[in-house]
């Protein structure tokens, strides 16, 4: 016996210390301010605890005092990748409550800036996780489109992130001449040279298979327990997407299809991702194809006081955005609560980073993708 | 003095006030403030001068997104934008970090750590507060768990107003943190503080 | 999509005499329940009736008494369920779901923080969005009132 070997079996028979350890709340790898408190056996993650609430900024009190459109702004900042689609989630809710009529051609612009924004929360999401697994050339990249697509947003609505545009019956503003070129333009390049760049930049790449084929898998079951949604759920082989299976707004008219995978780990979520990307781009075309001319505001009451409660949803980038909205015939909201898919996604953390490797984890919060604007709220 | 043996060679640094550096004969320079040139290729300056234009620089600051404004600083950081023209790269420690971008709320259970993450920079440490929630708590300033700006925990040099800053304002507010660093340290000039006690005469006269 | 809700009423009501079912006008089944059975009616509607995904508790306060409102979805038959149980204030104590769907576990904590609802049986009770040491009483309560010191503005030293 050597004497390596023989040192070997020693520290076997010593036995391995376990070892607290504290990622974030600032990790330069957690997307935001979350903490997760680990303990280690070896390099092996025996439990992972996350922390969160350091991003609770209290909307659901705040809207109270507010009346029913001034929380559109507020909706912007839950998740603040997803500003159109939360927006698009909250009026809808109160739309419906009230019942308030949506002229055809709100519909479709809602739909398109809807789409646009899922593109680019998805190029972000393809930024950061490469970002996680050491790869920083492919965030610059994914810059590059999203600063293209923040020029299309800021002709329609006059911001880049934050735009407040949808609107109780309709929309802001109307689309400005020739903006559907610009985006068909986009759309091609998307399409024909970004993503297949991304393919030979990153995802054909050994080492990023290595590091996501087969790694930290979910099953079937788990995700629907836990109440997984978008493409986590997706990812995991559960053909269920909002926009098809219960349609909201006008996505019924639009032919497109709902990317799953059956594998159910990292790969496949972010390839759900990938995918999406173009599916978005097909029910723009449709969009814009189909669109009519007409009025982009209809009307509203001007006192604006609905009674009831209401449940509606709405599928964002990362799942099931829905509002749980409660109204007693008052000018304000008596209870509104965001029902966040991050919030429902992150926690099956600890599920999927028990047994992993401790430099897995980071990989695996890149894939869950959680904003906490949104987990926290 | 050590360090100007040290450093002797076309540099000469000097621990001296900038105005006992003239020596006959030399100029200022035009392009550089403080930085006298005698012979082509000798110049004099202060030791002030010279670590502020080092500070000033080189910031690193802190990878440290808290909300929706992060985004905002990663796209300036991004691509279009482009941080690094200012010498500015972004670093995960804050042992070696200069500058500390607080990038959107601060609340009740973020703000000790705030705090320890500033504590940790070491000396010079700037703060640039990005955003309307780290100036004065922005559209959350009403919530029961929201510090009404970041400089209720730790003091800050810059604020950048918008909700959020559009990175051309980010970058406006680096370049006057990079000001406010090069006047840092420096003796007043004798014309400003005349004109002060002037002005302050005037006051009592009133 | 009716004739799910039809199905669905019709097994609750023979099921459980006690409770009141009916459908809101946006297609989806609701069902005012008692919050003795909260337990068994989840595990019935989670097993018989398939309803697998609950996508949220919300808690909401209506003075007198408090309500939890959870929203169930059946991903086989594209159905929803809204299941509303009425809590006291003041004895805020209810039996966790977090068992039936692990997915309740954060919904429950968060209403646990906000409302101050104690989940019976729950895995895991502890505060998750507040700080830990939180005083200040429970924030989406309608009598809540922020009582925190005002806080100093910092200045630099050197
Ligand atoms: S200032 Fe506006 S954009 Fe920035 S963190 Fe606050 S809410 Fe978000």
């Amino acid at each position: 016996m050597s004497e390596i070997e023989a040192r070997r079996l020693k520290a076997e028979e010593v036995g391995h210390e376990k070892l607290i350890l504290n990622l974030g709340p600032q990790h330069p790898s957690t997307h935001g301010v979350l903490r997760v408190i680990t303990t280690l056996e070896g390099e092996r993650i025996t439990e992972a605890e996350p922390d969160i609430g350091f991003l609770h900024r209290n909307f659901e009190k705040i809207v109270e005092g507010w009346t029913w459109s001034q929380v559109i702004p507020l909706t912007d900042r839950n998740d603040y990748l997803a500003n159109i689609n939360n927006e698009h989630a909250y009026v809808l809710a109160v739309e419906k409550l009230a019942g308030i009529e949506v002229p055809e051609r709100a519909e479709y612009i809602r739909v398109i800036m809807s789409e646009l924004n899922r593109i680019a929360s998805h190029l972000l999401t393809f930024g950061t996780f490469a970002m996680d697994m050491g790869a920083f050339t492919p965030f610059l990249y994914g810059f590059r489109e999203r600063e293209l697509l923040y020029d299309i947003f800021e002709k329609v609505t006059g911001a880049r992130m934050m735009h407040n545009y949808v609107r109780l019956s309709g929309v802001r503003n109307d689309l400005p001449d020739g903006w559907d070129k610009e985006v068909l333009e986009f759309l091609d390049r998307l399409e024909n040279d970004v993503i297949p760049d991304y393919y030979d930049l990153l995802i054909k790449n050994p080492i990023f298979e290595a590091r996501s084929l087969g790694v930290g898998v979910l099953t079937k079951e788990d995700a629907i327990a836990y109440g997984a949604a978008g493409p986590i759920l997706r990812g995991s082989g559960i053909d269920w997407d909002l926009r098809r299976d219960m349609p909201y707004s006008i996505y019924d008219r639009f032919d497109f299809e709902v990317i799953t995978r059956e594998e159910g780990d990292h790969y496949a979520r972010f390839m759900v991702r990938m995918d999406e990307m173009i599916e978005s781009a097909k029910i723009i075309r449709q969009a814009f194809e189909q669109m009519p001319e007409g009025p982009v505001m209809g009307k509203v009451p001007r006192v604006l006081k609905p009674e009831g409660d209401i449940y509606s949803a709405v599928e964002g980038p990362r799942g099931e955005i829905g509002v749980y909205l409660v109204g007693d015939g008052n000018f304000k909201p008596y209870r509104v609560k965001w029902r966040a898919p991050s919030f429902s996604n992150l926690s099956i953390l600890p599920l999927m980073a028990k047994g992993q490797f401790v430099a897995d984890i980071v990989l695996t919060i890149g894939t869950l993708d959680p904003i906490f604007g949104e987990v926290d709220r | 003095m050590d360090v100007s043996k040290k450093l002797r060679g076309t540099v000469r640094i000097q621990e001296a006030p900038m105005t006992d550096v003239k020596v006959m004969g030399s100029q200022e320079s035009e392009i550089a403030p403080g930085v006298w040139q005698h012979a082509p290729g000798v110049v004099t300056t202060s030791l002030q001068t010279a670590l502020n234009w080092g500070r000033q620089n080189s910031m690193w600051y802190l990878t440290f997104g808290l909300a929706c404004c992060a985004i905002e600083m990663m796209a300036t950081g991004g691509s279009r934008y482009d941080f690094d023209r200012f010498g500015m790269v972004p670093w995960p420690s804050p042992r070696q970090a200069d500058l500390m971008i607080v990038s959107g709320t601060v609340t009740e259970k973020m703000a000790p750590r705030v705090r320890t993450l500033w504590e940790q920079m070491a000396e010079p440490r700037y703060v640039i507060a990005m955003g309307a929630c780290a100036t004065n708590g922005g559209p959350y300033h009403q919530g029961y768990n929201v510090v009404d700006g970041v400089d209720k925990v730790i003091p800050v040099d810059v604020y950048v107003p918008g909700c959020p800053p559009r990175p051309e304002a980010l970058l406006y507010g680096v370049v006057q943190l990079q000001r406010k660093i090069n006047v840092a340290g420096k003796q007043e000039p004798e014309k400003q503080k005349q004109e002060k006690v002037e002005s302050e005469a005037v006051k009592e006269d009133v | 999509m009716s004739e799910i809700n039809e199905k669905v009423k019709g097994r609750l009501i023979e099921q459980f005499p006690g409770v009141e079912v009916s459908e809101t006008e946006f297609g989806q089944v609701e069902v005012k329940a008692p919050k003795e059975i909260i337990a068994d009616l989840a595990r019935f509607v989670r097993e018989e009736l398939d309803f697998d995904y609950l996508t949220m508790v919300a808690g909401v306060d209506y003075i007198e008494y408090l309500q939890l409102v959870y929203h169930i979805r059946s991903l086989k038959d594209y159905a929803e369920l809204i299941i509303k149980v009425d809590v006291d204030s003041e004895n805020a104590v209810v039996a966790s779901v977090a068992p039936i769907w692990t997915g309740a576990n954060w919904h429950e904590r968060e209403a646990m923080d906000m409302f101050g609802i104690q989940f019976e049986g729950h895995p895991d009770p502890r505060p998750i969005l507040l700080p830990e040491d939180w005083q200040g009483g429970h924030p989406l309560r309608k009598d809540f009132i922020d009582k925190r010191p005002k806080r100093e503005r910092q200045f630099r030293t050197r």
